[in-house]
């Protein structure tokens, strides 16, 4: 670089931008203008990029930027040979207009030269491209920036002139850019580009603030504009002073980065102040009041340190006042209207017992083809008790658990939704659950069903924690089975990004309970699915095929994170019964794909797979030892019933690893099988037996996974 | 849960407000300078209320004091500015102030109750009018958000406070349809309550009593 090589600063100033889009503007306004700037050789990969984002700007900084890009040099196609030149070998009229098309002189058809090109050979020339200016490639990158920016809702105003239209995410009213000291004459929506920018709405120490450089853009905004440009600095700022007066009283503020980020949007210069509210309002469920105060009023809530919720909050204000009192005091006014409203709803509602609401399920539509909500509760309340009905079958068979009470789940799937109802619920959607908890404790119901109607829509979220009791667990399954089942039984299933009844949610939840719950550890999922479609009716038809491979999809997506998409299809192909025991099944694959017969062995499955796909007649998994007439199978045979009855029991109890480390002994007669052995044998005896002997192999290999899928 | 209740439809929550009357004390010879800015009782935690109940607020006012030369653009800018700060120590804003600069004599399209100033609100922020309420303090006001095709609501905060009833009855006939209320506060508590009473209605429940959130003054 030259030295017309200085830093460059881009600010773009506007009204009040949308929070909770702003960080997101702010980083695509500088990243793609970097990017476009380097694309253009105006910057260069070392160009170290800082971008700035508050209510009112998007801005880059951008080291290391040239007054213009280095000229390229190009190579250009003129004309074929033959065309170009004549038989003396001088330049063609066709060749002159050529070069003159590309802006060419005919005097440099000397510098032409040959070159195959396809199968003839060709005339080329090296050509000089200028470099873009600052000025043609920063507008162009602003403009390339503009158009990219990921705005939420587009505004329409008017420029100064009266007549021009303007479209963009909020109306701008400044452009700076500067290199070093320098303006860059460049100019969009309306707006020309020069040094002057404003500082915070109340606060700045001048009214406009004249940049210097480009370099002292963010401390002359810090000192006379009172504000830090940054987005993260603010951030950090914001953080710093929220510890700082939450530790003052001893308590801590509530974790929440969304919550975070917006208010980093709000303000310009964050202010903390501290205020409270009456306690008498702690009378409510913590739930609402925290959910109330940042929800709405951008607060952050104080917890003591057991984690409770106490009267104090903080405020984090643009303005910075002599006297706090005003803005303290003006916050307190504002959220107890918003609290006396929660303690109103929690009044009300617990006038009302949840048994009472129930009826009035049936009032609200749950879908047009699957009826009220009131019928979906039925739904889950029949499903819950087959799903308690498999429980108990299992627990005849052997499995040991602790069943939960039927009537006790039945409470709690006829409850569960009653919540919905509630004024509560309906000012604060995000509380249905946690309210019928409440509820249900007051209603004097246990707290095994009260527990189970505040869990019933675990996990929510990847991470999530399942219910936290059995009760919760049964009904929490009824309840995204009968939504599963429901929607897949009427056809709606989701379809590429579209999927607005949160299916695949659904799913991801079901397979979290089945998989990591010892309670629902021996369910299957078809029969899962089998056992939901009857409290149907006639609504639907049974949608177990298409729902089981939706499941097993997610249950993929799940799994590939943490093992090889072969290993995970190798397991899932066979569709194991129950999804508690794929992690030791992946873990058993995985071992086994490590083992240095493995690759031979799953090419080998493959092979054997191949062959019995082949076969008209069935196959029977078995081989007379009198038929066996080669050695190369007799040892195959000899080999597969030494290892077998030990593969078999460790199978039985689990130890699939051990299970298929114990098959793997049986590398060197299969390959010896393979090159010795016809299988296709022209004496028909000798041809089954042969089959059955593969296809007893490959029964006793294929218990873990379809492990083909695992050959290369 | 798919049956959630949606708080809002496709479109922003906006509500527009006068200001002279609406917000402040009404000045006959105009409010020129932030001293002569004195906001009602309750009305800037009333549009704090708004905006943490999700509603957007725009502020419309005639300026005809800027035509007449009783005071300049600077004068305005600080009123407003005032205004602004006021109203973020109540943890409040407003997305945008429309004013209209001319006298009645310029014969503009942006005075009130001409519907200009309004409809470039409605386009500025791309909403459809119809459903948008307009709150004002005068006859004018209410006369705009009927050309606008908005939904007039009227506080009596200051001036109209003193209209005995038949007097109200006269003027509200000629702009049927207008809700009236005591002050911004009040209009505040409507528009919040009825939009639980319509969230609780696609439940299928009646509402309880309304909340009372006391006095915001």
């Amino acid at each position: 670089m030259t030295s017309d090589t200085h830093n460059l600063l881009v600010e773009l100033f506007v009204e009040e931008l949308p929070p909770k889009a702003l960080k997101k503007l702010g980083d695509s306004f500088a990243g793609v203008l970097a990017e476009s700037l380097r694309a253009q050789g105006l910057a260069t990969a070392e160009s170290q990029a800082t971008a700035y984002a508050s209510p009112r700007r998007l801005a880059l900084h951008l080291s290391g930027v040239a007054a213009k890009a280095a000229d390229r040099s190009e190579t250009k196609k003129l004309v074929p040979v033959s065309v170009g030149l004549d038989a003396s070998g001088q330049p063609t009229q066709a060749l002159i207009k050529k070069l003159a098309s590309l802006g060419l002189g005919a005097e440099l058809a000397a510098q032409a030269y040959r070159e195959m090109d396809g199968k003839a050979e060709a005339l080329f020339i090296q050509t000089t491209v200028a470099g873009a200016t600052l000025a043609e490639g920063l507008q162009k990158a602003l403009e390339e920036s503009l158009a990219k920016l990921p705005i939420p809702k587009v505004m329409s105003y008017q420029l100064a002139d009266g007549w021009s239209d303007v479209k963009f995410v909020r109306p701008a009213h400044g452009l700076v850019a500067l290199h070093g000291r320098e303006i860059v004459p460049v100019g969009v929506l309306g707006l020309s580009a020069g040094r002057e920018t404003r500082g915070h709405r109340f606060e700045a120490a001048v009214e406009r603030l004249v940049i210097e450089s480009a370099d002292s853009y963010a401390a002359q905004l810090r000192e006379q504009g009172a504000v830090i440009a940054s987005f993260a600095e603010r951030r950090a700022e914001i953080v710093a002073q929220l510890n700082a007066a939450a530790a003052q009283q001893g308590l801590k503020p509530i974790e929440d980065e969304a919550l975070l980020d917006e208010v980093c949007a709000l303000v310009e210069r964050p202010n903390v102040l501290s205020c409270q509210f009456e306690p008498e309002f702690l009378a409510v469920p913590q739930e609402c009041l925290i959910l109330t105060m940042k929800a709405n009023q951008k607060y952050f809530p104080l917890l003591d340190a057991a984690g409770k919720l106490t009267n104090q909050f903080l405020v984090v204000s643009n303005i910075r006042p002599a006297d706090a009192s005003a803005v303290t005091g003006g916050n307190e006014r504002v959220v107890r209207p918003r609290l006396s409203d929660a303690k109103f709803f929690f009044d009300q509602d617990r006038k009302k017992s949840l048994a009472d609401r129930v009826g009035g399920l049936a009032k609200v539509v749950y879908h047009g083809k699957l009826g009220s909500q009131g019928e979906r509760v039925e739904r889950v309340r029949h499903i819950a008790a087959a799903i308690h009905a498999q429980l108990e079958r299992a627990v005849l068979n052997g499995f040991s658990a602790q069943l939960p009470s039927v009537s006790d789940i039945d409470a709690a799937a006829r409850l569960a939704k009653a919540d919905l109802l509630t004024d509560m619920v309906g000012e604060f959607p995000e509380l249905q659950g946690i309210m019928g908890g409440y509820y249900a404790r007051h209603d004097g119901l246990s707290e095994a069903v009260a527990f189970a109607i505040e869990d019933h829509y675990k996990p929510r979220f990847a991470g999530d924690e399942l219910p936290r009791n059995e009760v919760g667990l049964v009904v929490a399954l009824a309840d995204k089975l009968e939504t599963l089942v429901g929607l897949f039984g009427i056809g709606q299933l989701p379809t590429g990004d579209k999927d607005p009844f949160a299916l695949r949610r659904h799913a991801l939840g079901v397979v979290r309970m089945l998989s990591d719950s010892p309670l629902l550890a021996k369910l299957s999922l078809e029969e899962l699915v089998d056992a939901a479609v009857p409290a149907f009716g006639s609504l639907i038809e049974n949608p177990r095929v298409k729902l089981v491979d939706f499941v097993f999809d997610r249950l993929a997506v799940v799994w590939r994170d943490h093992f090889s998409s072969q290993e995970v299809d190798a397991v899932l192909a066979l569709r194991p019964q129950y999804l508690g025991e794929v992690r030791s099944l992946l873990a058993a694959v995985h071992g086994f794909a490590s083992l240095p017969e493995a690759p031979s062995l799953a090419a080998a499955n493959k092979r054997i797979t191949n062959i019995l796909k082949k076969v008209e007649e069935p196959v029977k998994a078995h081989f007379s030892e009198s038929l066996l007439q080669e050695s190369a199978e007799q040892a195959l045979a000899a080999a597969l019933l030494a290892v077998k009855p030990t593969a078999d029991r460790e199978f039985s109890v689990g130890a699939y690893a051990a299970s298929l480390r114990e098959l793997a002994a049986l590398k060197g007669p299969v390959d010896a099988f393979f090159d010795g052995v016809m299988v296709n044998a022209e004496d028909p005896a000798l041809r089954a037996n042969r089959l059955g002997l593969l296809k007893t192999l490959h029964e006793a290999m294929n218990r873990v996974a379809d492990l083909a899928r695992l050959a290369a | 849960m798919p049956a959630r209740a949606e708080h809002h439809g496709h479109s922003m929550k906006l509500v527009i407000l006068g200001r002279d009357g609406t917000i402040n004390q009404y000045r006959d010879d105009h409010v020129k300078s932030t001293d002569e800015l004195q906001p009602l009782p309750g009305a800037l935690e009333a549009v704090a209320r708004l905006n943490h109940a999700g509603w957007h607020t725009v502020m419309a006012t005639n300026q005809p004091g800027i035509g007449r030369g009783l005071l300049d653009m600077a004068a305005l800018n600080a009123v407003h500015m005032r205004l602004a700060q006021l109203l973020a120590e109540k943890g409040g804003r407003l997305d945008a102030l429309f004013f209209c600069p001319h006298t009645p004599e310029e014969g503009c399209a942006c005075r009130k109750p001409l519907p200009g100033l309004i409809e470039q609100i409605g386009e500025r922020f791309g909403v459809e009018l119809s459903g948008v309420h307009m709150v004002g303090a005068s006859l004018k006001d209410l006369q705009t958000a009927q050309a606008a095709g908005c939904v007039p609501h009227l506080v009596r905060s200051d001036r109209l406070g003193r209209l005995d009833e038949a007097q109200l009855q006269a003027l509200l006939a000629q702009v049927p349809g207008t809700r009236v209320h005591d002050n911004l506060g009040a209009f505040a508590e409507h528009l919040i309550q009825s939009e639980r009473r319509a969230r609780a209605e696609a439940r299928g429940e009646a509402l309880t009593p309304d909340t009372s959130p006391g006095d915001l003054s």
